[in-house]
């Protein structure tokens, strides 16, 4: 149909929410990115000049630390959360009985939903002085105030909530795989473990990549995990923007990070996921 | 009195024309069915009467009033879609009802009639099932019966047996063309069935490639089809191309297909380059000449026999001529033995059964 | 031979790391679960020796958390009709119209599910403070409605896209105009999918502290605002109990789904079943 003005006028409390509580504030941030800022104040002059030192500042090393770092953790927490998820999903989609099945699925779903502060929390609990840290470190031989213990509650943290995500994102890619295929696999000579890893994981590769983009892209703008599970030590480009804004002030500078930060988020779901689309899903 | 009148009716999308200057018309009381192939616009063609799409060009006419820009409910049409579209959240009864609550008919009117078309298609005491509960035969039933409570002017049945199994198929079928002529509805019937077509409606509009190629009743175009299309679309056939000789005396001529091959076709009543001659496998006998008790101008043919199939009631065999054709031949099965057609086959056939076409350049 | 002993090593291997991995995903959550009840007036090690309720009893007679409880209750519930009704109304007309820059508009309205968090709130913040409007409530709710206006929109464009547009045409074929259409057959059937995106909402809105944590004010704060303050300065088990209480509500939302849509249509089922 076309549009018409009844149409129109449903639009518009949509648009309006988006219009102002996500563009215009953010054109702001983009023109704030480009504010000098004077240490000592709260945010930008009004006059202040313009200036691309806030973007300039971020080639630092010290700046460019906290992106690579968010990268690679986030990078490691998603491939874990992969591996650890696929067999989940798979059990659930293969093995399990209706029931069975709904009761797999309503646990992933539970453990999802699960407010992000009572998940960390948790895992504090257990992770940290009044839990298992004293046997894990112990085992591992490392400190428990030490920057790898931190690094691993961390992952922890973030694997507790991304292996449900890809367990469920994968169990619909699993339940469109044909299973007489791997049985054929089976039937033509293959051993089992050869079966899977030649037709069943090479055909769930889509559902594998979206998976690895929804969980590297949670990642990447995690907070409330580093903020908590890290303890200062390991921080997220999230906390560096909170940071600008609590401890500092520094408007101008968090507004520049966060644009990098919003570019870098569009760039991997629309750029990679059209990659991946055009390269692996069409064929 | 004619119900439906189209005249002319082209649709365009875009480039594409998917209907082209279609002119039929539907008459009180008649079953008319739309056959062609998936794509053909009989489709379109529905939904144009229906209301949903608009004519580029020339009118539809219902009741003998002009439909241009009139929506769907401003015209009195029962339709009954392919997947039958009940409303999944309504009961039986509701659902019936719907039509005539939109109509304003009042309570009481409505419950009766309700009551009368569940009546009508045998499912009094299902009112209060939803769709889902419901066989797919039964879901068929209701959405005949939803489309046939507000008396509408014309019933539109598009593909209506498809969705079922084979064998329901032939059941419903019987059952569908009963209920239609109970209530005296005027229907077109869409399908690209030719069984459903032939034994539902009281005359055929063949369509294809958006055009009407021929219309009439189904033994009329079964016997006379005008083109090759419409021969192969509308039962079996053997085909032979050949060079088309001058008439004779009995208005037969010879027909030529190769060396040693010439059959007696009668004379076509229109003039064509080339030619070429349909001849449906039920009416070739295996035989000589002489078993036609004397009949002359028998046409004759000997072959080799390729395959026998026995499909019940039916035995087909495929034979191979010298020339290199193949026809296949459609005999009973009286209790015959299969060693009947075995090795070398004579058969003949009648002049006038062989349907003479142009042929496709 | 070898073949059969890969076969069955991977198999016990598999098996042994799902166990792991559940035990991962459960464990930390009994544990909390168990520290809530726990007896001891301090944070102590786990287990507890003795069970009591006393810190459930510190969490609903301490105003701090009880004002944030309210708060978040409160913002949830006016976020979540607020976005369901806008995204109703946005989600009908990407599914029922055709325009140029349809697909551009889809796009932009389910943006905010790929901002990150962060950047919203910092970007609400630095606007409201340059307009110089919106403080308190008024202010905390539109980082909650952006945040959860994209769920409304998706799960009910989900929903209307499931239904078959030759219901309406059946419709209409029977004597409904397209408004009568929308109300008798379309928004019925759509239903489900509207009341899943209010309570996706709902529950992202109470779940939210990145956009929250820019928003608050001293005397406006969500639950889970005075929880991440806590754990930063307290070292008691109130927490634990706070977050048994949210426990409950996922709980509760998750039964909600199920009943409303069934939880295996939230994920979506797949063609094989074994």
């Amino acid at each position: 149909m076309k549009l018409s003005r009844g149409a129109i006028l449903l639009l518009v409390p949509g648009v309006g929410i988006l219009l102002a509580f996500l563009v215009l504030p953010l054109a702001n941030v983009v023109e704030e990115s480009f504010r000098l800022f004077e240490p000592g104040r709260i945010g930008a002059a009004k006059d202040a000049p313009y200036t691309f030192f806030n973007y300039a500042e971020l080639i630092n090393v010290t700046y460019l630390y906290y992106f690579v770092e968010t990268a690679r953790i986030g990078f490691i927490a998603s491939i874990v959360g992969l591996i650890l998820g696929f067999p989940i999903a798979y059990v659930i989609a293969r093995r399990f009985t209706p029931v069975w099945r709904k009761i797999g699925v309503g646990f992933l779903i539970g453990i999802m939903f699960l407010s992000t502060l009572v998940r960390v929390y948790a895992l504090q609990l257990t992770f940290g002085p009044t839990g298992i840290a004293k046997f894990l470190t112990g085992l591992l031989g490392v400190s428990m105030n030490g920057r790898f213990y931190t690094e691993l509650v961390v992952i922890l943290g973030l694997l507790h909530y991304l292996v449900p995500i890809a367990a469920i994102t994968l169990l619909g890619t699993i339940q469109n795989v044909n299973p007489r295929l791997t049985e054929a696999a089976q039937a033509l000579g293959a051993p089992r473990w050869m079966a899977h890893f030649t037709i069943t994981i090479p055909l769930c590769v889509p559902g594998l990549l979206s998976a690895f983009l929804i969980s590297f892209t949670l990642c990447l703008s995690a907070f409330v995990v580093p903020m908590i599970l890290g303890k200062g030590k390991v921080l997220f480009v999230s906390n560096l923007i909170y940071s600008r804004f609590s401890e500092i002030a520094n408007y101008p500078s968090g507004s520049a990070i966060s644009i990098i930060m919003l570019l870098l988020s569009l760039l991997i779901i629309y750029g990679v996921t059209y990659l991946v689309t055009t390269r692996w899903i069409k064929h | 009195m004619s119900v439906v009148q189209l005249k002319n009716v082209t649709k365009r999308f875009g480039s594409f024309t998917a209907v082209s200057e279609a002119t039929f018309s539907l008459n009180k009381g008649e079953i008319l069915s739309l056959l062609g192939p998936s794509g053909c616009g009989k489709t379109t063609t529905l939904r144009m009467i229906a209301g949903f799409e608009e004519p580029s060009e020339g009118d539809v006419l219902i009741a003998d009033i002009n439909m241009r820009n009139k929506r769907p409910y401003e015209r009195n049409v029962g339709l009954l879609f392919q997947d039958y579209a009940l409303f999944p959240h309504l009961s039986v009864n509701q659902n019936v009802a719907y039509g005539l609550k939109r109509r304003n008919y009042d309570r009481g009117q409505i419950d009766h009639r309700v009551g009368e078309m569940l009546d009508l298609v045998k499912l009094d005491g299902f009112e209060q099932r939803r769709p889902s509960q419901l066989s797919g035969g039964q879901q068929q039933r209701v959405a005949l019966a939803r489309a046939l409570a507000t008396n509408p002017e014309v019933v539109l049945l598009d593909e209506p047996l498809s969705a079922l199994d084979a064998k329901l198929r032939q059941e419903l079928r019987i059952e569908l063309k009963q209920i239609l002529s109970a209530v005296g509805a005027s229907t077109i019937i869409v399908t690209h069935d030719q069984e459903e077509a032939m034994s539902l409606g009281d005359r055929l509009v063949v369509m294809s490639e958006g055009r009407i190629v021929q219309q009439g009743p189904p033994t009329e175009i079964y016997k006379n089809p005008r083109t090759k299309f419409v021969a192969e679309f509308i039962g079996r056939s053997n085909w032979l191309r050949g060079v088309l000789g001058p008439a004779d005396r009995n208005n037969l001529c010879s027909f030529e297909v190769a060396e040693g091959l010439t059959l007696l076709v009668p004379k076509p009543e229109f003039d064509a380059s080339t030619y070429e001659v349909c001849i449906r496998p039920e009416r070739i006998r295996v035989g000589n000449a002489n078993s036609t008790d004397g009949a002359t101008n028998v046409n004759q043919l000997s072959g080799t026999v390729q395959n026998v199939a026995h499909l019940g009631a039916d035995i087909h065999i495929v034979m191979e001529l010298a020339s290199g054709y193949r026809f296949t031949i459609s005999e009973q099965f009286i209790g015959q033995s299969m060693d009947e057609y075995q090795g070398s086959l004579e058969c003949t056939f009648f002049p006038s059964d062989c349907i003479v076409v142009a042929a496709d350049s | 031979m070898l073949q059969r002993y890969i076969d069955h090593f991977g198999a016990w291997a598999v098996v042994g790391t799902i166990l792991l991995t559940v035990t991962f995903l459960i464990a930390p959550i009994i544990v909390s679960i168990l520290m809530s009840f726990d007896a001891r007036s301090y944070l102590g090690r786990f287990p507890p020796t003795e069970f009591s309720f006393h810190w459930y009893a510190r969490f609903f007679s301490d105003s701090y958390y009880l004002t944030g409880l309210k708060t978040s209750l409160i913002i949830a519930v006016i976020a979540a009709s607020v976005s369901t009704c806008a995204g109703v109304c946005a989600a009908i007309v990407l599914d029922r119209y055709d325009f140029p820059g349809k697909q551009a508009l889809e796009t932009i309205f389910l943006s905010p599910l790929v901002i990150p968090a962060v950047v919203v709130g910092f970007s609400l913040l630095l606007f409201f403070a340059l307009l110089g409007v919106f403080q308190g409530y008024p202010r905390l709710l539109a980082g909650h409605i952006i945040i959860t206006f994209p769920y409304a929109v998706r799960t009910t464009l989900a929903g209307l896209t499931g239904i078959r547009r030759n219901l309406t045409e059946a419709a209409m074929t029977l004597g409904a105009n397209e408004r009568q259409a929308f109300w008798d057959v379309t928004f019925p059937l759509a239903r489900t999918g509207m009341v899943a995106g209010a309570v996706f909402a709902f529950a992202f809105s109470m779940d939210d502290v990145a956009v929250s944590l820019f928003l608050t004010s001293p005397q406006t704060y969500t639950l889970p605002v005075a929880m991440v303050s806590m754990m930063r300065t307290n070292f008691d088990l109130t927490i634990a109990a706070a977050s048994v209480i949210l426990m409950l509500f996922t709980i509760g939302l998750i039964i909600i789904l199920d009943v409303i849509v069934g939880l295996e249509r939230v994920i979506g089922g797949g063609v094989y079943r074994s």
